[in-house]
């Protein structure tokens, strides 16, 4: 079962206070006119930074080619000064519980409690950090001019706009007193940062190996999986992670340099010993005269190719495979009726390497399976393929039929009864029988003509060698393979102790793990041994397992090292590499140039596409793809082509795309471009991509697939699997587009029960709801976005029907709506339109959850001022996506926090 | 998970230290233990076909209780129970065994803890698996107290191995072995964690003591496995399928049969089942349409049919389960379903609707009065919470509480 996470307190962290401030500093009154929200913005001058880092120095800050920043600076400068003269201490002395009282409390109060709020409780002592959270929000919404509805009576201009600047100013004050105050700073490694530092610490190679397999899932704050708060330590994780410590360590310390080559030949004897089949409904898989292994299922669950003398591989390394092989018979004589396969694809083998001890490898699909390379076969003629790839110790490959009949069974019956009925014996229904009752001139395996894939030989040769200086055994224990003399010993404790703990080790912590190691010794262990525990009860420490620990305050350069670690577990999931290291231990990282310069390093690492996975599956909650699997029944290919990673890649490519070339987010709402493979662009109606490689594809203007909204990661994390939900789309929209989550809705309301019979819309049905009073506030902002995607299916297919079930065309999807700022639209692009004029809003947003993913933390009231420093100076660059990185590594929250 | 007392891979392990066989010697009922087992279903169950019209004992079972005519005296079916505040449709159904949804856990004493892990802390080290989990199509029912949910066991041969195949005397002795290594490990990080602890305060010590709690819990683990690692293990003349069941119906049924079995041979006393569904073949005549789909029917009548294939043929499961408890003796005077409560039902009130509210629960066995439909109508605007059946169920148990989850009491009526 699935975990939610959701924000209260952080609700409405998005808002246009400054714009409120803008607008009193030229004398003009308060406008609670929602579409004032969608100017362009005024930004404001940065705050004041801590002595000692020299902001003035920081790179990019102002282009001053770009006319229009200096103006905006120079504006935002006086819109910053005057505000504060303004707001004397008699505005601080505004009575602000009265103004809750009498404009707030009938519906936010002891007798109703709506959005869940409650304010006659509220006190004004802003140093408590939920009180002053709460005001914020207050302000926000007043700010917006949400609140109080339309509907209800009005405070008059002048009330609220001392309120509104005594609120900022209590709140401004509030930030500066709590500033000294120090976060809570523990964060543990989440479930993918462990299995990286591990990869990293110990240079193991982990594309099939993973330490963390059994470890249970990590709660989520907001799609979020890297919040310190959230990430809890039980005696469960601990018994995984003395597991994952115990193999870890074993696995790097296997000696490989001494293991054997092996170079072997497979025949098709060797791989298939089933002349024919007689039975249509097995799989088919059969070596008729030893010259060719033919195969025609493509089947998860059944049979694979696999040479059955083939243990396992001897040692972990670098393989080469090479497959003789060949498609036959794409063009096959059979209807679409009868065999529903593309013929338009060359017929493709997957090769994939399994750990023959998980299972037996030529049964079926098993979690221990890694596909390496799925290759288009040559039609009638044979070919050799060459892959090289890495294996762990007792991997075998195995070959499968990519793109064949995917519910084999019931393909072959149907051929074999309506075009080869003579091939089959009496007892060819009985799926029990070994033997055909009788001998029959032909049989099914002979007869079929239908497409298969070929494969005449199968070589694997490896591991190659490794060079010393690069094996495991150095990464994990120095250069000298085993210490024996103590001094060594020291040596290779000291540095992995360094290594691991992200830090110089303490002398008390490298005497606690040499006596511990001692101590091992004494027990009986050997020296070898030894030092193995030694390493394991390394990775077990809290100094290991915890990316964040309060800083020691005897080891003020410690500083630089916790910065060294944010900084690369942000850009890459794991540990900080040597270069790094060495420019915190030179305290380099306080110079925010420096900074920068490391992560436009970092960033051309291939490391740095954890980066685009964690923080995409973040952000958009693509980590929750896969919670609810589309029906198999109802959306069959996406279970046979495999459509979920392929999503998700589109996402990340696209994303990586932007970052890359540092293109204007603007992208991520509108783009002209996307990436797809045969598959995906199948999947979009986009014709003329072939293969499965993804590529950049242009799209037209105004298509419904460019950006975000027209993906279908985000479209099926969106959906149930079995249909859309036009309100969960428009919420999806809010919390991650706009920043302006909705409140929760009222415990008290029971959800929709749709009822299809009277062939009514999801669209009837909520405008039902939005009749309601306590409903429409929120609804008719959820609705409508959630409306213009409806031209999505649940897994982002394109419509303009509804499917009744039974599977019959029913009423036609309309994706027309309103926005409620009174934007119309009739579908999706036109919808995008209007949200490219809130780029500044979605600039914000954005910029909270990249600066909530880099300090891995919930965000607050006290991190107001930077997100805003961090989103003008974006605006000003031209909102590029490499620049908003650079911009929150060179932040003062992100070095101070 | 096997929420053994060993170390993950690790499933050694042996005969229980009051087995029902030495319970039936002397014959006295007060020394045999209650169990407790819990199924959950993923998409609820379709409420006109569940709820009784009538409520206390003459009732007629409807469509979905028919299966249960046999044991009409031996369960309860309870009406418009469900867990105050918890709504969110499939995302709040993970509350079903706890009335607390994991984003709410932080706030709770003993955080989301699930009946059946409240139930398990209380068996400890008795039997060789303090719980156990299953999950089939999904992940399990249960979560700690820490607001962890447990992973399920996935292949039903390594339930079986883990409570039947004698370890071999290497394995055990390689075991011991990384037992006593992982106590000195964790004695040496804990000098790590003291070092820490002395310049942290405030919230950074709370979070700290995650840590020293979990080193505190697995300590007693690892004491108590190496306790286990001696003892036989049960003997049992069962024998799997010789090959492992795909289809869905198999599956459920073969998990029925285990959990028999681990009752039976007290290799725990407390088990959760959670069915989600099938992703190859159902093995069930008539159904056409994913288990997902068919849950959001909108009334559908074609679709409705079919989903009263699947939720007829998950009672009639729970019957033959129920049965088969009940003709099993766990002493001279009490059968296996006397000391087993069996709570069965779902997160999910309405599934077409993503409801919340009015869960359809059914309890059976563990010595209650039982032959009646319960229904708990709001009064005076106070709702009946799940968690007071809960908490009636865990006093049964044998715990000496009086709060669990949401619970305001324990459950009226029910003796």
């Amino acid at each position: 079962m699935q975990k939610v996470s959701s924000s209260i307190r952080n609700r409405y962290f998005i808002t246009i206070w400054k714009e409120s401030l803008f607008q009193r500093q030229k004398g003009r009154s308060v406008s609670l006119n929602h579409s004032t929200c969608l100017q362009d913005a005024p930004g404001r001058p940065r705050t004041q930074s801590p002595p000692r880092r020299q902001r003035e120095d920081r790179p990019l800050l102002v282009r001053p080619d770009i006319g229009m920043t200096a103006l905006r600076l120079f504006v935002s400068y006086f819109a910053w000064l005057l505000p504060c003269a303004w707001l004397g201490a008699n505005e601080h002395e505004f009575d602000t519980q009265a103004y809750l009282q009498a404009h707030c409390s009938t519906c936010h109060g002891a007798n109703e409690q709506m959005a869940d709020r409650r304010f006659d409780l509220l006190g004004t002592d802003f140093s408590v950090e939920p009180t002053a959270e709460q005001w914020q929000e207050i302000l926000d919404v007043i700010n917006l001019g949400e609140m109080p509805p339309e509907d209800e009576p009005q405070p008059t201009t002048t009330e609220t706009k001392r309120f509104v600047s005594a609120v900022t100013g209590q709140l401004k004050a509030a930030r500066e007193s709590l500033d000294s105050k120090s976060r809570s700073h523990f964060r543990r490694l989440n479930r993918y940062e462990y299995r990286n530092t591990i990869r990293d610490l110990c240079g193991l190679n982990i594309d099939s190996f993973d330490p963390t397999a059994s470890f249970p899932a990590d709660d989520r704050f907001d799609g979020f999986e890297n919040i310190g708060e959230q990430l809890v330590l039980s005696d469960y994780l601990l018994q995984c992670y003395l597991e994952a410590a115990s193999r870890s360590v074993e696995k790097a310390a296997q000696a490989n340099r001494t293991s054997e080559k092996i170079h072997e030949v497979f025949m098709p004897n060797d791989m298939c010993r089933l002349k024919f089949h007689f039975r249509p409904q097995v799989w088919f898989e059969v070596n008729v005269d030893g010259s060719f292994v033919d195969v025609a299922h493509s089947d998860r669950g059944l049979k694979r190719v696999y040479p059955g003398r083939l243990q396992g591989v001897p040692a972990d390394g670098y393989y080469t495979i090479r497959i003789t092989a060949e498609g036959i018979n794409r063009k096959h004589p059979y209807s679409a009726k009868h065999m529903d396969v593309d013929r338009s694809e060359p017929i493709k083998m997957e090769v994939i390497v399994t750990d023959s001890k998980v299972a037996k490898p030529w049964q079926g699909q098993n979690t221990s399976d890694r596909i390496v390379a799925t290759l288009p076969l040559k039609d009638h003629e044979a070919d050799v393929y060459e892959i090289r790839t890495w294996m762990d110790k007792g991997f075998v490959p195995v070959i499968r039929y990519a793109n064949g009949p995917a519910v084999f069974k019931r393909t072959i019956v149907r051929v074999a009864k309506a075009y080869h009925a003579d091939t089959l014996p009496s007892n060819w229904r009985d799926a029990l029988s070994d033997e055909p009752a009788e001998i029959k001139p032909v049989w099914i395996s002979d007869a079929y003509r239908g497409p298969r894939m070929r494969i005449h030989q199968m070589e694997l040769e490896g591991p190659e060698p490794t060079h010393h200086e690069n094996s495991r055994r150095a990464v994990l224990f120095g250069e000298q393979s085993v210490a024996t003399d103590s001094t060594d010993l020291r040596k290779t404790i000291t540095r992995f102790l360094f290594r691991a703990f992200r830090r110089p080790p303490l002398a008390s912590e490298v005497s606690r793990y040499i006596d511990f190691r001692n101590s091992r010794l004494q027990s009986g262990e050997s020296e070898e041994t030894a030092l193995r525990t030694t390493l394991k009860a390394i990775l077990c420490s809290p100094n290991f397992l915890y990316v964040e620990v309060p800083l020691d305050e005897t080891q003020p350069k410690n500083h630089q090292f916790r910065i060294a670690s944010r900084l690369s577990y942000f850009l890459w999931s794991s540990m900080p590499d040597q270069p790094l290291l060495e420019a915190a231990a030179r305290e380099e990282l306080s110079d925010p140039n420096v900074l920068v310069a490391q992560a436009i390093r970092m960033l051309k690492d291939p490391k740095a596409k954890a980066f685009a996975e964690h923080f995409t599956d973040s952000w958009l909650h693509l980590n929750e793809l896969g919670a609810m699997p589309p029906d198999t029944l109802k959306f069959p290919t996406f279970h046979h082509r495999q459509l979920e990673p392929l999503m998700r890649e589109e996402t990340r490519l696209f994303f990586e795309e932007i970052l890359t070339n540092n293109l204007s987010i603007e992208h991520f709402i509108d783009s002209n471009f996307t990436f797809v493979n045969r598959y995906l662009a199948d999947h979009y109606g986009i014709t003329k991509v072939v293969g499965d490689n993804f590529r950049r594809v242009s799209l037209p203007r105004h298509s419904l697939r460019g950006g975000l909204l027209g993906h279908a990661s985000v479209l099926t994390v969106t959906s149930n699997g079995v249909e859309t939900s036009p309100v969960t789309r428009g919420i999806w929209v809010l919390e991650n587009i706009l920043g302006t989550p909705p409140p929760p809705p009222p415990p008290d309301i029971e959800p929709l029960e749709p009822d299809i019979r009277g062939a009514t819309t999801i669209r009837q049905q909520l405008a039902k709801h939005r009749d309601v009073a306590t409903c429409a506030q929120c609804h008719r902002q959820i609705d409508p976005i959630g409306f213009a995607l409806e031209s999505f299916d649940p897994i982002g297919s394109f419509r303009q029907n509804y499917i009744a079930g039974t599977g019959t065309v029913s009423l036609e999807v309309d994706t027309s709506g309103k926005l409620p700022t009174g934007e119309s639209f009739e579908n999706a692009a036109e919808l995008k339109r209007h949200l490219l004029n809130r780029k500044d809003q979605f600039a914000r947003c954005l910029t909270e959850k990249m600066l909530t993913y880099a300090l891995g933390r919930e965000l607050g009231f006290r991190d107001r001022p930077h997100v805003t420093e961090i989103e003008n100076e974006l605006a000003a660059r031209g909102y590029g996506l490499h620049d908003l990185v650079e911009l929150i590594v060179s932040s003062a929250v992100f070095y101070d926090d | 998970m096997l929420r053994g007392t060993g170390a993950l891979l690790a499933l050694p392990f042996l005969e229980s230290l009051s087995q029902p066989t030495s319970a039936l010697a002397n014959g006295k009922s007060a020394a045999v233990p209650m169990r407790m087992v819990c199924v959950g279903l993923e998409y609820g169950l379709y409420p006109n076909d569940f709820f009784p019209k009538a409520s206390g004992r003459d009732y007629q079972l409807p469509r979905l209780l028919a299966p249960l005519t046999e044991l009409k005296n031996d369960f309860t079916v309870f009406s418009s129970l469900d867990h105050p505040g918890v709504t969110g449709g499939h995302l709040a159904a993970h509350a079903f065994l706890s009335g607390i949804k994991s984003n709410q856990a932080k706030s709770q004493p003993d955080g989301n803890i699930t009946v059946d892990q409240k139930a398990a802390e209380f068996v400890g080290a008795e039997t060789r698996f303090p719980s156990m989990q299953l999950g089939l199509g999904g992940g399990s029912i249960s979560w700690t107290r820490n607001g962890v949910e447990i992973p399920p066991i996935t292949r039903l041969q390594s339930m079986f191995d883990a409570m039947f195949l004698e370890t071999p005397e290497s394995k055990r002795n390689r075991l011991s072995g990384s037992y006593a290594v992982n106590r000195s490990i964790l004695d040496v990080v804990g000098d790590d964690a003291a070092a820490l602890k002395k310049r942290i305060s405030g919230n950074d010590l709370e979070k700290l003591d995650e840590y020293f709690t979990s080193i505190r819990e697995v300590e007693k683990r690892l004491v108590q496995s190496e306790a286990w690692l001696r003892k036989p293990k049960p003997k049992t003349d069962y024998r799997m399928p010789k090959s492992v069941p795909t289809r869905f119906i198999e599956e459920v049924s073969l998990s029925y049969e285990l959990m028999k079995l681990a009752l039976q041979t007290d290799s725990t006393r407390v088990i959760s089942l959670g069915i989600h569904g099938w992703t190859g073949d159902s093995g069930l005549t008539g159904v056409t349409k994913g288990y997902h789909d068919l849950s959001h029917h909108g009334r559908d009548p074609t679709k409705l049919q079919q989903l009263a294939i699947i939720e007829t043929f998950h009672t009639t499961q729970l019957a033959r389960f129920l049965a088969n408890l009940k003709r099993t003796q766990s002493s001279d005077d009490a059968s296996l379903l006397d000391k087993t409560m069996v709570l069965f039902g779902s997160g999910l009130g309405n599934a077409s609707s993503h409801s919340n509210r009015n869960l359809p629960l059914i309890l059976a066995g563990g010595e209650f009065q039982h032959g009646a439909h319960r229904a708990y109508p709001i009064k005076k605007g106070r709702q009946t919470p799940a968690c007071n059946l809960y908490l009636s169920m865990l006093q049964r148990f044998g715990l000496e509480v009086d709060q669990f989850g949401t619970s305001t009491g324990t459950l009226e009526g029910l003796g």
